[in-house]
């Protein structure tokens, strides 16, 4: 399975294919839905998205594990898509905005889930509030007698949906390599399992096969920390991997001593969280130069070093999952920040403001009748 | 319990931003297409703000306030761009504006007409109550 | 007068500003007015020119039989110019006794048929070009004669050829005029080619290109004299193609399309005797090989009999003229292959006097009748142009070696030289007899027809063909006034010699080279002799053409091969037409057709594969924004693919 193009079929039809029925499905709804001349297939469009949607929501059911937080995510990603397809597919651009409007706001819900209240605030301000009804004065404004070309076709709707699911699915392919936490995920279930056995050699059962061949379960251990990029903490994470898998072997295995077994557990259920909570293949450059004001950089280590001293200006950590957490004065970080270390990029932000304000007024403003 | 993975967030990103590019590539008319585009922009705005809370810090956060800075004059020039765009053709079609083809090069053009407007529904008109006024005598002006 | 080396640039280099100046302004600023820089240029060159002549009369002469110049007895002005590898070459300008009666006679000459072209090119829209032209070909004569090297006199040599090439063809509009220019240009190619290999060969077999250097590198003992023989004769085949001697002799009377001030300077007194000169400058090499120079001589001797034998019949004066000038390029030849150099030089001197007296007095006959200059056309011109009757006349003596004419005493000393070389103990003493006796014929010939067109021209009954209308009178005084000045110096300047010898001095005492011939002792019995065969020429030509008038027609119908062989100037052309052109015209066809179908379709197939592949893309480029964008998306989508490539989920 060396060929690119195999793998990524592979991926494709054989490990994910319910995702890729659903997507396969919301190609056809964008595809048939898009706006054209003479109707066209609608009702199957209508169908297909419908199916899809189905699909999605038994998918989700099936994972599980409702708490408050999911289900919001759920509920605003849902209402995000669900209106970016109407924008896409819907003829009156009136409605499309409308339905920007809607995707916008239910973005805003993510970022309130995701500790962004300012963001929030401010995009629904900008982008609901003036954006979309500029956006609506200018439909007004420009409002042609009749139907229209430009609402009532589309240009080259089979190439242009085609070539966005392709780019999806490649985007989808990338997050999959780069950030699927599947893997680790497996392995800090299975040192999990392993934790609540009372016998070393019931632990051991859990890890290795019959002839206590521990190797495979601490090679895709591994392995699986390194998926999620390079970095030197990922390396750090794998030597400590090397550490208790020679204490395993060494100690529990050969002594069948249960209480050294729960603690090589236990530190190999922290190893495989700081793993998960570093993932991604995409990391920080490690020269990003920051001040105190904009709290902890980018570029800090994510975890105090392993003399295991208490680092004062470490993060605070969700303790089950070790994902950090995020300041409570979120907004007046987010303060701090703009005008300590981004004040230069603030400037320009609000220059580039008067200067698009001035070049909007000089050709807005600019009388020319039609064909001048 | 574990939080909602990184990759979610950026699923949902990457699902704005196709659509956003299948909007742009499909759609013709002016204003709906630079509507996709922002929703483009959204989709990025999720991606960001999602690394910024698996980071733990705010830099992510700042990065997209900027993205809402320059979407905002981009819209500001754009609609007064469309606005010309409309003043000089009186359409909103993009197709409209192809001069920068190849010499030589046939314009595009698209052969099936439109279907007819639909009709306008007819107002329901009421019965008219009270007198009727009596019609004024033309007078001549002459 | 020792400084005089630091002003010899401005020699050519007046004349060379005053072309640039009328080629810029000319057209434009200066247009009836262009001829004042031209005139200023040349004569401010010759008051300079007469300076270098007496500065290097001044210098403390050359010992006998010595070769080299000591310092204090040249005039040099070195500028370095090419330096590369172990090739050294100054721009270098040197004038020695030699250069000095070039430059005279270029500038002198020159001068005045500048001031005589005022008149007789007034009212041709072409005024400054001709200016310009002739400024530019002054510049180029002079720097060919002051040149110390032969890459500085291979520049003027094709300067000059330009010029030559630009003047013939200066009425372009006629068909006859543009294709003498060619002619013109391409045989004397051929021997500016022989000229070129053979300063090539210099190159190779002396490591130099300064005039005395190589002199005395090819006098060296070691030096194999089959190379010097090559070497001459390669110097030889580029003066044969420039002064018009056999077999390249014919490009020369067709230059007579040009205006007739053209003729005159270029095709009579300047441009056409700079391979005398440079023969005469290669004089040391030409002595270490005597078989070269019998082959000078031959080839002098014969041109000097063609010339005069094709003279004698043609009807066009300026013809007449022309061959005459081949006839007497030929005596110079002759003289430089006898090894009287300094009476080669000699005869160039005044022969460029009294030809361009000649041409001048037969353009303003032309200008008077009107462009006609048809022998049988008119006749006895004499009382209507009593200034350029009279004139001509001067000139006619001294072409026929009257005595006391400056023809006279310079053939005489060809012929004087000669003899002395067929006494002389020596390879080829025959030969030089034989010629001897052929030039003494030539010399009654060129009498005979020189007084032809004397007689035919200005004697006998008054006859002006219509054309003229009524500018049948004599030229204006700026005509006139040039045509005084050079009748006097084709009367004068031959007394030079014998009273004073200067020539003689000039050449033996301050001209490297030329030093070591043995000097030259009058000889009264010669003298004798050609003024006989002269005189017979004359009275030949009274009682033919004055006397028995329609002898000449019987004559003709007597012998009509003969006659035709020389009208039809023994089939030169024709010859050049079948055994040259034509081949050269097939092939030439040849290459055309083959350019036309074979590679001018490779080219095409070639051409046509980007345009295929151009037409495969072009609907690509159909002005649609979306599909720009859709290009943008696919193409990162591509790059998305090329990344996960890389991964390994």
């Amino acid at each position: 399975m060396d060929n690119p193009v195999l793998r990524f079929l592979r991926f494709l039809v054989m490990d994910n294919w319910p995702i890729t029925l659903v997507a396969a499905l919301g190609f056809v709804a964008i595809y048939l839905l898009l706006p054209r001349p003479r109707g066209g297939a609608r009702a199957v469009g209508v169908a297909a998205a419908g199916l899809a949607l189905l699909l999605t929501g038994a998918l989700i059911v099936r994972a599980g594990a409702f708490t408050a937080e999911v289900v919001l995510f759920y509920a605003f990603s849902g209402i995000a898509v669900i209106a970016g397809g109407l924008l896409v597919t819907q003829s009156n651009p009136a409605r499309a905005a409308l339905s920007f409007a809607l995707v916008v706001l239910s973005t805003c819900g993510l970022f309130l889930l995701q500790a962004a209240p300012f963001l929030m605030a401010a995009t629904t301000i900008i982008y609901a509030g003036a954006i979309v009804v500029t956006f609506l004065f200018v439909i007004m404004l420009a409002q042609q007698e009749g139907v229209s070309d430009a609402d009532q076709r589309s240009r080259e709707p089979l190439l242009a949906s085609l070539t966005g699911f392709v780019l999806l699915g490649a985007i989808l392919y990338v997050l999959h390599a780069g950030y699927g936490t599947g893997d680790i995920d497996d392995a800090i279930a299975r040192v999990r399992q392993a934790k609540t056995k009372p016998s070393a050699k019931e632990m051991a059962a859990v890890f290795g096969d019959e002839g206590h061949n521990f190797k495979a379960f601490f090679d895709g251990f591994r392995q699986a920390i390194k998926k999620g990029g390079d970095s030197s903490e990922a390396r750090a994470l794998s030597d400590a991997v090397d550490d208790l898998q020679d204490r395993w072997v060494g100690k529990v295995v050969r002594n069948d001593d249960a209480a050294e077994g729960r603690d090589v557990c236990e530190r190999l259920e922290e190893v495989g969280l700081r793993a998960r909570a570093s993932y991604g293949i995409l990391q920080p450059p490690a020269d990003t130069r920051l001040s105190a004001y904009s709290g902890p950089p980018a570029n800090a280590p994510l975890f105090p070093p392993a003399d295991g001293k208490p680092d004062p200006g470490a993060l605070r950590r969700d303790r089950d999952s070790r994902v950090p957490q995020m300041p409570h004065e979120n907004t007046a970080y987010l303060g701090r920040a703009l005008f300590t270390d981004y004040l230069l990029a603030v400037e320009l932000g609000g220059t580039l403001l008067l200067v698009a304000t001035v070049g909007a007024i000089a050709i807005a403003g600019r009388r020319g009748g039609r064909n001048a | 319990m574990n939080p909602i993975p990184l990759h979610h967030y950026l699923v949902v990103g990457a699902i704005l931003f196709a659509l956003g590019a299948i909007g742009f590539l499909a759609r013709r008319n002016l204003i709906v297409m630079f509507l996709s585009a922002e929703m483009m922009l959204q989709g990025v705005a999720v991606n960001l703000v999602a690394f910024a809370r698996y980071r733990g810090n705010l830099q992510g956060q700042a990065f997209t306030l900027f993205i809402l800075t320059v979407a905002a004059c981009e819209a500001a020039i754009a609609l007064a761009l469309i606005l010309m765009l409309f003043r000089r053709r009186g359409s909103l079609d993009v197709s409209l504006w192809q001069e920068l083809r190849e010499p030589g090069q046939e314009p595009t053009v698209d052969e099936e007409p439109l279907p007819p407007p639909p009709k306008e529904e007819p107002l329901p008109e009421l019965t008219p109550s009270g007198f009727e006024p009596p019609a004024r005598e033309e007078t001549s002006h002459v | 007068m020792s400084n005089v080396g630091s002003y010899l640039w401005l020699i050519p280099a007046l004349p060379l500003l005053a072309a640039a100046r009328i080629a810029f302004l000319g057209p434009r600023g200066l247009r009836p007015s262009s001829d004042w820089p031209c005139v200023a240029a040349i004569g401010v060159s010759c008051l300079l020119s007469f300076w270098v002549l007496f500065a290097v009369g001044g210098l403390p002469p050359m010992g006998e039989g010595d070769g080299h110049m000591k310092p204090e007895q040249e005039i040099v002005a070195a500028h370095p110019w090419v330096h590369v590898g172990n090739m050294d070459l100054g721009f270098t300008l040197r004038a020695d006794g030699l250069t000095a009666i070039m430059l005279v006679t270029v500038t002198f000459v020159g001068f005045f048929i500048a001031v005589y072209s005022i008149g007789y090119m007034r009212d041709d829209p072409g005024y400054p070009r001709f200016f310009a032209e002739v400024s530019l070909f002054i510049a180029a004569m002079t720097l060919l004669v002051l040149a110390d090297n032969f890459l500085v006199l291979y520049a003027g040599w094709e300067g000059v050829g330009l010029c030559s090439y630009l003047l013939i063809g200066f009425w372009f509009q006629k068909p006859s005029a543009a294709d003498a220019a060619r002619k013109a240009f391409l045989v004397t190619r051929l021997g500016d080619m022989g000229l070129l290999l053979g300063i090539i060969l210099l190159w190779v077999k002396s490591g130099s290109l300064d005039y005395d250097r190589v002199f005395e590198a090819m006098k060296a003992p070691g030096m194999d004299s089959y190379y010097v023989a090559a070497a001459c004769l390669l110097l030889l085949c580029g003066a044969v193609g420039k002064s018009a001697q056999f077999p390249l002799h014919v490009w020369l009377p067709d230059a007579m399309e040009g205006p007739s001030p053209v003729s005159a300077l270029i095709h009579a007194a300047t441009m056409v005797t700079a391979g005398v000169y440079l023969v005469a400058r290669c004089t040391p090499l030409f002595v270490l090989v005597p078989g070269v120079q019998l082959v000078v001589a031959l080839i002098g001797c014969f041109t000097a009999l063609l010339g005069a034998l094709i003279a004698l019949t043609q009807n066009d004066l300026k013809r007449v003229l022309a061959y005459s000038t081949i006839s007497q390029l030929g005596y110079m030849f002759l003289g430089l292959g006898s090894g009287a150099v300094v009476a080669g030089i000699f005869h160039l001197f005044t022969h460029a006097f009294f030809k361009a007296l000649l041409f001048l007095a037969a353009g303003s006959v032309m200008h008077a009748m009107g462009g006609v200059i048809d022998l049988r056309r008119f006749s006895g011109l004499r009382k209507l142009m009593p200034w350029t009757g009279a004139t001509f006349l001067m000139g006619a003596l001294a072409l026929s070696g009257f005595p006391g004419f400056s023809g006279f005493w310079s053939k005489d000393e060809i012929m004087a030289g000669t003899l002395e070389r067929s006494e002389a103990p020596g390879p080829y003493a025959a030969w030089y007899l034989l010629l001897f006796v052929v030039a003494l014929v030539t010399a009654g010939l060129t009498a005979f027809y020189t007084f032809r067109a004397y007689l035919l021209t200005f004697e006998g009954p008054e006859k002006v063909p219509e054309e003229a209308g009524h500018h049948a009178h004599e030229s204006p005084r700026v005509m006139t006034v040039p045509l005084v000045v050079l009748a006097a110096g084709a009367v004068l300047v031959g007394f030079m010699e014998p009273l004073t010898h200067v020539f003689s001095d000039l050449l033996r005492q301050h001209t490297a080279g030329i030093s070591e011939l043995s000097p030259q002792r009058p000889d009264y019995t010669v003298m004798a002799v050609t003024t006989l065969f002269a005189l017979a020429g004359i009275a030949g030509a009274v009682y033919v053409y004055r006397l028995r008038v329609g002898l000449a027609d019987r004559l003709a119908r007597a012998a009509p091969a003969l006659y035709q062989l020389s009208l039809n100037k023994f089939g030169f052309d024709e010859m050049y037409q079948t055994f040259v052109v034509k081949p050269l015209d097939g092939f030439a066809e040849f290459c055309r057709v083959f350019d036309l179908y074979v590679l001018d379709k490779i080219v095409d197939i070639v051409g046509m594969i980007p345009r295929l592949f151009g037409a495969l893309f072009r609907p690509v480029q159909n002005g649609l924004v979306q599909f720009y964008a859709l290009a943008m998306i696919l193409g990162l989508t591509v790059f998305l693919l090329a990344l996960v490539s890389k991964l390994n989920p």
